[in-house]
């Protein structure tokens, strides 16, 4: 049965073994070619801020698509009226507002480091503040496990799932 | 139109080269390296009517199949794996800790291509779909378990279950059952 024998552990594969078929080079980082929100993208809002969907208008690293993890400024297209935000403290957010976010799901599959894809239904964000941190407190739905950086702790610990 | 020179030269060319075959053969000089550079005895793998990089992922793919995952692949073992199955993967989160974590869900694509085989398991978690594609042959999943078999899938590639689930991703048993096989399985050890 598999997995019963002992992992290979040799040093060479210690080191982390590509097993797919795309080859990294200086140039190019491992998901250059996988990155596919853009502006007119419309990514579903998955906090408790109010805002229901979004339409990308600019990527902020400068390039033209988006991925997994990377920033983006949207305008809400469609939010609903929120009164428990507001009791909580959350700035209400309201249809047409320009908002920063940060793209916690995409519909285009992600290469991880080990040859692993993985991809989602749809294209979820979360909304930021100027500060950079998330605007809503709570998130609904899971996320990706991208988002494991320093920055993004906060954001990963209010996801009730982490894949 | 007919060349006299150009016939001549080639007439003692020949003549030249057969008067060179009778000659005595002086031996070619032949180099022995020193001692401490390792010559192989081999120069030319045998490829045994394959091309070298066909050969090379081959053998890559035996030594990579430590606990025979390979039969999971292989239709003519009994463990095959089908497009339908449920599937519990698990995953080590890094080469240098023991910890796991694990996907279940249905088996909905497998794409045989030797070292590079990759197997795509679908699950609805929280209402979304998540696709993960995993390499068979990567040092990282610690096991593959097979919760279910699936039943009534006529199809290699089972992508329209991503459209029409149906009954499809109603795992939540399945789920249980996994956890508990684990459970046991950390319990023994």
């Amino acid at each position: 049965m598999v997995g019963t024998a002992a992992i290979n552990k040799s040093p060479d594969l210690a080191k982390g073994v590509f097993a797919c078929n795309w080859i990294p080079s200086p140039t190019t980082t491992p998901n250059s070619h996988l990155k596919m929100l853009q502006l007119k993208s419309i990514l579903n809002v998955v906090d408790n801020s109010g805002a229901i969907w979004a339409e990308c208008i600019r990527v902020l690293h400068g390039g033209k698509y988006a991925r997994i993890g990377d920033e983006i400024v949207v305008v809400v297209n469609k939010a609903k009226s929120n009164a428990v935000a507001a009791a909580s403290g959350i700035p209400k957010v309201k249809k047409g507002d320009v908002r920063h976010a940060l793209v916690v799901r995409a519909r285009k599959e992600t290469l991880r480091p080990d040859g692993r894809y993985i991809r989602f239904d749809d294209n979820a964000c979360v909304l930021l503040n100027k500060q950079g941190e998330p605007l809503g407190t709570r998130v609904l739905g899971t996320v990706a496990g991208e988002l494991r950086q320093k920055r993004w702790m906060k954001l990963l610990s209010l996801a009730p799932k982490v894949i | 139109m007919f060349s006299f020179t150009r016939s001549m030269t080639r007439m003692t060319s020949l003549f030249q080269t057969r008067l060179a075959s009778t000659a005595a053969k002086v031996p070619k000089p032949t180099y022995t390296a020193p001692a401490s550079v390792l010559v192989p005895k081999q120069f030319k793998p045998q490829t045994k009517g394959q091309g070298l990089m066909e050969l090379i992922n081959k053998e890559e793919a035996q030594r990579m199949d430590t606990d025979g995952r390979s039969k999971l692949f292989n239709k003519r073992e009994p463990e095959c794996l089908r497009a339908g199955d449920v599937i519990l993967v698990e995953t080590l989160n890094a080469m240098s800790t023991e910890k796991t974590s694990t996907f279940v869900g249905v088996l909905i694509a497998m794409d045989r291509r030797g070292l590079h085989s990759n197997f795509t398991v679908r699950n609805i978690i929280l209402k979304v779909g998540v696709e993960m594609k995993y390499m068979l042959y990567s040092p990282l999943i610690k096991s593959i378990k097979v919760l279910k078999k699936g039943e009534g899938y006529r199809r290699a590639k089972l992508f329209y279950l991503r459209d029409n689930p149906g009954r499809a991703f109603r795992l939540e048993g399945l789920i249980k059952q996994g956890k508990a096989l684990n459970a046991k399985k950390t319990e023994k050890a």
